[in-house]
C-alpha cells in the first residue's frame, strides 16, 4: 500500500516536472565579446551560449543555438542576442565602443626652382596634414608647413617624412645643382663668392697638392707648387681672400685615424702657407679622411681614379678678394 | 668559419704590471664567459600558446624573437624543439615535470607561457620553471609590441639564470650612408636618428645609453654634435679646424680630437658635456692622436690612437692627461679601440696595407685574440654586458654592421642596407 502511493507520487511528480520543462521553462542567453572598445579596423569576437531557447537571434539574425562570429565594426555598436521559446524571451547585450581610424598623414613638398646654378638658391615649401611631426632631410625636424630657402653645393633630394597617429607619409623635391663637376674631380667651390671669377682665378692660382702615401710632409713639388700660390696670395687684394684648405687620403687605412691624416696634410700646407707670409687666420682647415677616396691602385696624381690622386690638399675659396670682371 | 686564434710573439707593455693578476690565458678566460651547449643548464622554451583569436602571427614572432634573443645571449644551452613532448604547456596547471626533465628533453629549466589580447593590447603571461626542483622561478606579464615583450621576457630569463642583465632590450647607433640611425641590438627597427649635414660620422653612445655624441660636417668643418638619446641637441663643438672621434664618460664628460691647437697636430681635449671648457690632454710634435674612448668602467682612464712613436698605436692615459703610455706596441697599424664596459678588454681595429680585423685585448695581461679574419673587419664596440661586440665589415661586399660573441663565434650581420661605426648601449 505504502509502496504503491510512492509510485504514484513519483509518477505525479516527474510528469509535473516535465511539465515543467515542456510547457513552463524561461529560456536563458549568455553573450560575451572579446573586448568593449577597438579602432576602427580592428575586430570583435563575439560569442554566445542560450539554454532552453528555441531560436536564438544575434541583432535579428537567426544564429545557432551557441556560437561565436567576429564582426569589424565602423561604428559603435550595440549587441544583442535573443533567446525564444513560444512567447517566453531572454536576451543579453554588450556595447562595443568603436573610435574612428585616424587619419593618415599626407605631404606634399615642392621647390621654386628645380634647377639651379651652383651658388644660387631656391625655396623649399612643404604643406602635411594629420602629422605629428614633419621631417626634412638636412634640415631635421621642421613646422607641419612652411618654407626654407637652400642653397645645396651638390644636386640634393629633399625627403620630407610626416609621421602622425595614421602612419607615415612620404614625399621628396630634387633640387639639381648645375656645373657639377664629375666624381673625383671633387668640386672646388663649395662655398662660392659674391664673385665666381675670382674663385675660378684662385683655383687657377692655388693648385692640389699631393703626398706620398701614409705621409702628411710636402713634397719638394708641392713646396714649388704653394710657393706660387702663396706668392699670388700676398699680393695687394688678394691679401683679404679666405679659403679652406682640404686634406684627403687614400682608401687603404682605416676611417677615424684617416681623418687625423688628412688633417695633417691640410695643417702642413697651411704651416708653409703661413711660413711665406699668408695670415694663419685666413685658412680654415677640413680633413675628409678617405670619404672623397675613389681609387682601387696606385696609378699617379694626374690619373683619377687613383690612391695617388686620392691623397691631396684640394685649396678651396670662401671669401674675399677684388671682383676682376664686374 | 671564423677561429679565434691567439696570436703568439708580440710585444706586449702591460697597462698596469704592478697589479697584474696571475696570468690567465686569454681563451680559457673568454670560453667561460660564452656558454657552449654542454658546457652549462639546458633551457628549453616551449611554443607560447595564442590564447585570443587573431593572435597567431604575434605569438609566432614572440617565440622566434625569445628563441634567437636566449639562444645569442649564450647562457646556457637550448634544447632543440624537435625532442619537446607533444602536449601543449599554456601555463603552470598543464605542465607535467617529468615530460621535461626526463630523456630525452633533459632540460633543468623550462620557458612558457601563453599570449592573449587585454584591452586591444598583446599581453604575455611568461614562466619559468626549475624542472628538477619542480620551482617556479618566474611568473610575470609583458604587455606590448611582441618583439618588444619578447626582449623583455628574454632579459628577465638571463637576469634569473646569471644574475646580470640581459642585452636583448639594447640598441645600436650607427652610420647608414648620410645618417645615423638607431637599431634594437639584432638589428630590428632600423630608425633615422640625426642628418644634420652632409656627412655624419663617428657616433659614440654615453656609458648609460643616454646620450649619443657624433660628427657632423654642417659647418663644413667637422665638428662634434651631442644629443639626448631622444634626439634633443645637448651641444657640440663650432671650431675652424677639424675637431672629430667624440666619446663621453661615465659621469658625463665629452673627450674628442681637434687640430685646434694651432701647432700642426691633432690632439686629445676634454670638455663639458655641451662642448664648453675644453683643456688639452696630449702634446705632440706634429702627431696624430685621435680616437679617444673613455673607460667606461671606472672613467679615469682613455684609451686613444698615437703615432708618437711612429705608426698609429693604441695608448692609454689618466683622463687628467698623466700617464701616457702604450697598451700594446707591435706595429702595424691600430685605430679604432673600444673599451669594454666591465672594463678588461679593450677591442681595437688592427691590421696594415688595407687589411685590417678586429683583436681584442686583455688589459691587465696585454694578451690579444684575433676575433674577425673575413674581409675587412673594422671599429668594434661592446655589448652592455662585456661578453659580445659588434663592428663594420665589408666580407660582402660592401660594408655591414655585424656582431659576435666576445669569442668571435655567432657572427651574424644586422644591416643589409650598408652600415659602418657602430655604437652599442642599454
Amino acid at each position: 500500500m505504502e509502496r504503491k502511493f510512492s509510485r504514484i507520487a513519483a509518477i505525479i511528480f516527474t510528469a509535473s516536472v516535465l511539465i515543467g520543462v515542456v510547457g513552463c521553462a524561461k529560456p536563458k542567453v549568455q553573450l560575451q565579446v572579446s573586448r568593449d572598445r577597438l579602432q576602427q579596423g580592428e575586430d570583435v569576437r563575439v560569442s554566445w551560449t542560450s539554454k532552453d531557447a528555441k531560436e536564438v537571434a544575434l541583432n535579428g539574425k537567426a544564429v545557432d543555438k551557441t556560437g561565436a562570429q567576429v564582426f569589424t565594426p565602423d561604428n559603435t555598436t550595440t549587441f544583442t542576442v535573443v533567446g525564444t521559446r513560444g512567447k517566453k524571451e531572454a536576451r543579453d547585450s554588450k556595447v562595443v565602443a568603436v573610435t574612428p581610424r585616424p587619419a593618415r598623414p599626407t605631404i606634399r613638398i615642392s621647390a621654386d626652382q628645380e634647377v639651379i646654378s651652383r651658388g644660387q638658391s631656391t625655396t623649399l615649401r612643404w604643406t602635411a596634414n594629420n602629422a605629428d611631426r614633419v621631417t626634412i632631410s638636412d634640415l631635421g625636424t621642421v613646422p607641419s608647413s612652411g618654407s626654407r630657402v637652400v642653397s645645396p653645393s651638390t644636386s640634393t633630394t629633399y625627403n620630407a617624412t610626416a609621421t602622425g597617429a595614421g602612419g607615415t607619409e612620404n614625399a621628396s623635391a630634387r633640387v639639381t645643382v648645375t656645373d657639377e663637376t664629375p666624381p673625383g674631380e671633387r668640386p672646388r667651390i663649395s662655398t662660392p663668392g659674391p664673385n665666381p671669377t675670382i674663385a675660378a682665378i684662385f683655383n687657377q692660382m692655388v693648385r692640389t697638392v699631393y703626398f706620398e702615401l701614409d705621409k702628411a710632409e710636402l713634397t719638394p713639388e708641392s713646396r714649388d707648387t704653394l710657393r706660387r700660390g702663396a706668392e699670388w696670395l700676398t699680393q695687394g687684394p688678394n691679401r683679404s681672400i679666405s679659403f679652406r684648405i682640404e686634406g684627403n687620403c687614400d682608401p687603404r687605412g682605416t676611417e677615424e685615424y684617416n681623418i687625423g691624416l688628412g688633417e695633417r696634410r691640410a695643417q702642413s700646407a697651411k704651416e708653409f702657407l703661413v711660413s711665406l707670409g699668408v695670415e694663419a687666420s685666413r685658412v680654415q682647415t677640413v680633413s675628409y679622411g678617405k670619404e672623397r677616396a675613389s681609387g682601387t691602385s696606385e696609378g699617379s696624381p694626374s690619373q683619377s681614379p687613383s690612391w695617388a690622386h686620392d691623397r691631396r690638399d684640394d685649396f678651396v675659396y670662401v671669401t674675399g678678394g677684388t671682383p676682376r670682371n664686374p | 668559419m671564423i677561429l679565434a686564434v691567439i696570436v703568439p710573439g708580440m710585444s706586449i707593455v702591460a697597462a698596469r704590471q704592478e697589479t697584474q693578476p696571475p696570468q690567465e690565458d686569454i681563451r680559457k678566460q673568454i670560453g667561460t664567459i660564452i656558454v657552449t651547449p654542454g658546457n652549462g643548464p639546458n633551457l628549453a622554451i616551449a611554443d607560447f600558446i595564442s590564447r585570443s583569436a587573431g593572435l597567431e602571427a604575434a605569438a609566432s614572432t614572440f617565440n622566434q624573437v625569445l628563441w634567437a634573443d636566449l639562444e645569442f645571449a649564450a647562457v646556457s644551452g637550448l634544447v632543440g624543439k624537435s625532442l619537446y613532448p607533444k602536449t601543449l604547456v599554456p601555463d603552470p596547471a598543464s605542465l607535467k615535470f617529468d615530460d621535461w626533465s626526463a630523456d630525452p628533453v633533459k632540460a633543468d629549466y623550462l620557458a612558457f607561457g601563453n599570449l592573449q589580447n587585454t584591452g586591444g593590447a598583446t599581453s604575455a603571461d611568461t614562466y619559468l620553471f626549475d624542472v628538477k626542483t619542480k620551482q617556479q622561478l618566474i611568473a610575470s606579464r609583458h604587455t606590448g609590441d611582441p618583439r618588444r615583450i619578447a626582449h623583455e621576457f628574454a632579459d628577465e630569463v638571463v637576469k634569473l639564470l646569471t644574475g646580470r642583465d640581459g642585452i636583448a632590450t639594447s640598441k645600436i647607433a650607427y652610420v647608414a650612408g648620410d645618417s645615423i640611425k638607431v637599431m634594437d641590438y639584432d638589428g630590428f627597427n632600423q630608425r633615422n636618428f640625426a642628418s644634420d649635414g652632409p656627412i655624419v660620422r663617428f657616433p659614440q653612445f654615453s656609458p648609460d645609453g643616454r646620450y649619443l655624441a657624433y660628427v657632423s660636417y654642417k659647418t663644413g668643418v667637422p665638428n662634434i654634435v651631442v644629443r639626448s638619446a631622444e634626439g634633443g641637441l645637448i651641444g657640440g663643438t663650432s671650431y675652424n679646424s677639424t675637431t672629430t672621434s667624440p666619446t663621453i664618460s661615465p659621469s658625463g664628460q665629452l673627450a674628442f680630437s681637434s687640430a685646434i691647437g694651432g701647432d700642426g697636430s691633432m690632439e686629445i681635449y676634454v670638455s663639458n658635456l655641451d662642448g664648453s671648457s675644453a683643456r688639452r690632454l696630449t702634446r705632440t710634435a706634429r702627431g696624430i692622436n685621435i680616437s679617444p674612448r673613455w673607460n667606461p668602467q671606472t672613467g679615469r682612464e682613455i684609451a686613444f690612437i698615437s703615432d708618437r712613436a711612429g705608426t698609429p698605436q693604441v695608448y692609454v692615459m689618466d683622463s687628467s692627461g698623466a700617464n701616457q703610455r702604450p697598451l700594446i706596441a707591435r706595429g702595424g697599424q691600430a685605430d679604432s679601440p673600444s673599451w669594454s664596459p666591465d672594463g678588461r678588454y679593450v677591442a681595437f681595429t688592427y691590421g696594415g696595407a688595407g687589411s685590417f680585423q678586429v683583436f681584442v685585448a686583455d688589459v691587465a695581461s696585454g694578451q690579444l685574440i684575433q676575433l674577425t679574419s673575413q674581409g675587412r673587419s673594422e671599429s668594434p664596440t661592446w655589448s652592455p654586458d662585456s661578453r659580445h661586440v659588434s663592428y663594420q665589415s665589408n666580407r660582402s661586399g660592401r660594408w655591414e654592421v655585424w656582431q659576435s660573441h666576445i669569442d668571435g663565434t655567432g657572427q651574424r650581420a644586422l644591416t643589409r642596407g650598408g652600415g659602418r661605426s657602430p655604437t652599442w648601449a642599454k
